[in-house]
This record gives structure tokens, C-alpha cells and sequence, in this order.
């Protein structure tokens, strides 16, 4: 009957409510949103099945309303609630004169549009992907669709005009793929099988168009929705690393400036200890490192260090320890501690500093597998003026490590958050 | 777009430039302990059967 062009009323022949008919020349069934009655439109709307009223989906999309999908208008001419275990989602059949019918389909509150699609396209079944080893992927043209899931689910509620016959509790097996910014659906029947395309709409945008009051209220990520990314985040994940790198070369280069070491005597007996080691500091403002070797094993020194600066001040009192353990066990040769030290500080002013080493306690340490101890001898004192540091590069290179991550680690997350509700494991994950 | 860039760009090599010269100076690598005259007596590690 719908492929009479003037109709665009008929009275339902099972409860006698008027419906307007809205679909083109290839519906082929109306479903009474008054009592169910699935009509049969090519054959004089008869009575086929009865659908069950109660269980109506909630969605914002009515029946006959008019609105633009991708800069196209369609009219809503049905609505189809699937059920799987516990999901739900709504089909909305659409119908557009020019572009012919398709599904705007709502899923926890996220809108997204299926056509059929038509391109050549290897099949993909449940039986293809259960004896894949890897991941299973067809491509279409140049975009490939990697398997995401494979689904049976069933229409639970069903009205207005559809180009098929849906069927309460006929089970609908899909299989389907996706790529960056589609998904293919290759749905089979008992009797047919086809496949869909679907991609991931601006919600705002077709609310609006359609007339909708309300926002739609989206639960999570969609399968299908692309990342909301500010116009500089590319920038931003560039130009960050890049910074990040320069200070790391900077940093490097900065960790091996050691700067001058001055002509001290460099090597004492600890015997000789105390001693007091003057010298000559030039230029202010540049950092100055103590450096104390030993040559101890399974051992420990404690050595104090005091400095006084050219006016007999003391500048500071503090103290180094010299510890180094060697061995071996079951697991191998094992070494820890450090037989040298070193202590690092500003001068105030440049003159004439007198270093004075003492040795405060000290002992040796004999465990089980430990190698022969040897008490700390003789040590090497090394005076070092315009030593520089990397501490602060290598923050500043943590902070743009940060700037760059960031949008990288965005879409990193959404990118997980996209293949969450894929049903493949890999083998290695088990 | 393109000030938010320049801003950035500025103030990104500004950053390195500062902070490269603060760490020639050799800021960043005193020793925390020489500003206080605070002696800290270690005993080594094996008193605290910390050695493996």
C-alpha cells in the first residue's frame, strides 16, 4: 500500500487508530504504536503479529519527526529496542526521500548512524573470528576495520514502518569492526544477512535539529566517538617532547661539567688525619664540590668535614661516610656502598678556605660470603670550583614531559576507553 | 591559534635559556646539608643490618 504515493493515512485494521505513513515505497511493515498489530503493507495492511505495548523504550525521538543527519534530512518512521543480557539501545528506522532509509540509533545516551553498507567488503563471521589467532580485520577501500565484538540480540519492542518484518525475540547475531572513526556490522538472520556502517554523530547538533528540549545526557565513552582534543593539543605533545629533549641534552651536558679542580694535595694516609687543606677560590657565584675517595672494603669511615672561609668563619661542620660491601652468595658476586663521597656549596667570596678532614669512627664487617675486610688506608681529596649541575634541567624537563604527555596520554586513554567494550583477547593477555 | 603558539614558544625558550644559566652557575647541586652546622653521625649501614 505505501507504494501508493498519495497515501498518507491509513487506520490500523486491528484496532482501527489512525497512523500516518511516512516511509517511502519500501516499507513493507507497520507496526500500530496504539496496539501493537504488526501490519503487513504489501497486502493491504493485514494483521501479521501483535507486539507488546508495555514495554516501551524511553527515548526523546518521536515518530514523524523531521530533523538533518549529516546535513540530510530524515523523518523518523520507526522505533526498535534491542536487547542483549542486560543492554538495551534504540533504533530509530529514518527515512529520507533523497537518501533513502538508515538508523539513528541511541545507546546510553550516544547517538550514532547506520547505514547499509554497499562497498565491496570481505564477510566477517562468528566461525572467521573464532579461529583467528590474531585480531581479525577486513578493509574497505583504504580504512581498515579491526573485529571488535560479536553480539545476539533481539528486538524487544517494535513500532511504526519498517523495510523488514521484525520479529519479538528473533535472534540477530552481529559481528563487528572498527576502524579510527567507523564500524561495520555484519548482521545475519536465519534467512539474511547484511552488512552496516556506522559512525558517531554530533549529538548536540541532531538533538537541535530535531526539535529535542532536552540534551542528551551520554553515560562514558562511545565505541565511536572521537576525542574531544583542543586546536593546540598537537602542538602542545610536539613542541613539549621537543623542549623536553633540549633539556635533556642540556642536562647531560651540564652533568658533565666538572668544572676546574685546584693543585691541592690530593692524597692522605689516614694515619695523617686530621689534616687541613687550604685553598684559593676565585670567582663567587659558581659552585664549588668536594670530592673524598677511600679505599676501604667491608668497611665503614666516618669522616668529618669543616670548612672555614677566608675570614676564619666557620662555614659549615658536617661529615662524610665512606662505605663499601662486597661478597658473594648464592645469587652471584654482589658489591653495595660507595667508597666516595663528595659535598658540594657556594663560597661567599673568594679568598683563601681551609678544609679540615678528621676520621670519627669507623669499623670493619664480616658476614656470611663477604670478602676478606679492609679498613679504609689512604683517601684522595679533590677540590673542584665551576661545577655545574643538571638538577634544575632535568625538572624543567620533567615539566614539559608533562605539557607534551599530556595530550598524548589523553588520547591514549581513549583510545582504551574506545577498544574497552571489544570482546577479544589476545592470547598473551590470558 | 598562532599567539597561543608564539606565547608558549617564548616562554618555553625563555625556561631553557634561564634555567640552562642558573644550572651552569651550578644552582641545583649544593649539598643540603652544608647550610646548617648540624653534625650527622652515620654508623654505616651494617648497624642497621641493611647490608645484604
Amino acid at each position: 500500500m505505501s507504494l501508493n504515493p498519495d497515501l498518507k493515512t491509513i487506520n490500523c485494521t486491528a484496532c482501527g487508530a489512525g497512523l500516518d505513513v511516512l516511509g517511502g515505497g519500501r516499507v513493507t511493515t507497520h507496526i500500530c504504536a496504539y496496539c501493537g498489530t504488526a501490519l503487513d503493507a504489501l497486502d493491504g495492511y493485514k494483521a501479521l503479529v501483535k507486539f507488546d505495548r508495555l514495554d516501551r523504550p524511553q527515548t526523546p525521538f518521536k515518530i514523524g519527526m523531521k530533523g538533518e543527519i549529516l546535513g540530510v534530512e530524515y523523518t523518523v518512521i520507526g522505533l526498535l529496542e534491542h536487547k542483549e543480557r542486560h543492554w538495551r539501545w534504540v533504533d530509530h528506522q529514518v527515512f529520507s526521500p533523497t537518501h533513502g532509509y538508515a538508523f539513528l540509533t541511541l545507546e546510553d545516551g550516544h547517538l550514532t548512524f547506520s547505514r547499509r553498507f554497499r562497498k565491496p567488503v570481505a564477510w566477517l563471521s562468528k566461525t572467521i573470528v573464532n579461529r583467528a589467532e590474531k585480531r581479525p580485520q577486513v578493509r574497505a577501500g583504504r580504512e581498515v576495520f579491526k573485529y571488535y565484538e560479536t553480539s545476539a540480540s533481539e528486538v524487544s519492542f517494535a513500532e511504526g514502518e519498517f523495510t523488514w518484518a521484525p520479529r519479538k525475540g528473533k535472534k540477530t547475531h552481529t559481528v563487528t569492526a572498527m576502524s579510527e572513526a567507523a564500524m561495520l556490522s555484519f548482521s545475519s538472520t536465519a534467512r539474511e544477512r547484511e552488512i552496516y556502517h556506522t559512525v558517531y554523530v554530533d549529538q548536540a547538533e541532531v538533538a537541535r535539529s530535531f526539535g529535542l528540549t532536552e540534551p542528551l545526557k551520554a553515560k562514558g565513552t562511545h565505541a565511536l566517538q572521537v576525542q574531544k582534543s583542543g586546536a593546540n593539543d598537537g602542538f602542545l605533545a610536539k613542541a613539549g617532547l621537543a623542549c623536553m629533549a633540549v633539556c635533556v641534552v642540556l642536562g647531560i651536558f651540564m652533568f658533565l661539567q666538572n668544572g676546574e679542580r685546584l693543585p691541592t694535595q690530593q692524597r692522605f694516609g689516614v694515619s695523617q688525619l686530621p689534616v687541613t687543606i687550604p685553598f684559593e677560590v676565585t670567582q663567587t657565584g659558581r659552585l664549588a664540590r668536594i670530592e673524598l675517595q677511600g679505599n676501604g672494603r667491608n668497611s665503614w669511615s666516618f669522616l668529618s668535614v669543616e670548612l672555614e672561609d677566608p675570614e676564619g668563619e666557620v662555614l659549615f661542620e658536617t661529615g662524610r661516610t665512606l662505605e663499601y660491601y662486597s661478597g658473594r652468595d648464592n645469587e652471584g658476586s654482589w658489591s653495595e656502598g660507595n667508597n666516595w663521597a663528595h659535598l658540594a656549596f657556594f663560597p661567599p667570596m673568594a679568598g683563601k678556605y681551609s678544609l679540615t678532614l678528621d676520621m670519627e669512627e669507623g669499623d670493619l664487617w664480616s658476614g656470611a660470603g663477604s670478602s676478606s675486610p679492609r679498613r679504609m688506608s689512604k683517601m684522595d681529596v679533590h677540590i673542584r670550583t665551576g661545577v655545574s649541575s643538571s638538577f634544575w634541567l632535568n625538572l624543567l624537563a620533567l615539566v614539559f614531559g608533562c605539557i607534551g604527555g599530556l595530550p598524548l596520554l589523553r588520547r591514549f586513554l581513549h583510545k582504551r576507553a574506545r577498544w574497552r567494550g571489544s570482546d577479544w583477547v589476545e592470547e598473551d593477555d590470558d | 591559534m598562532m599567539m597561543f603558539r608564539l606565547v608558549f614558544v617564548l616562554i618555553a625558550g625563555s625556561a631553557i635559556a634561564g634555567t640552562t644559566y642558573f644550572s651552569y652557575l651550578g644552582h641545583g647541586g649544593a649539598s643540603s646539608d652544608v647550610d646548617r652546622s648540624i653534625r650527622a653521625v652515620s654508623a654505616g649501614r651494617f648497624v642497621n643490618g641493611r647490608i645484604k
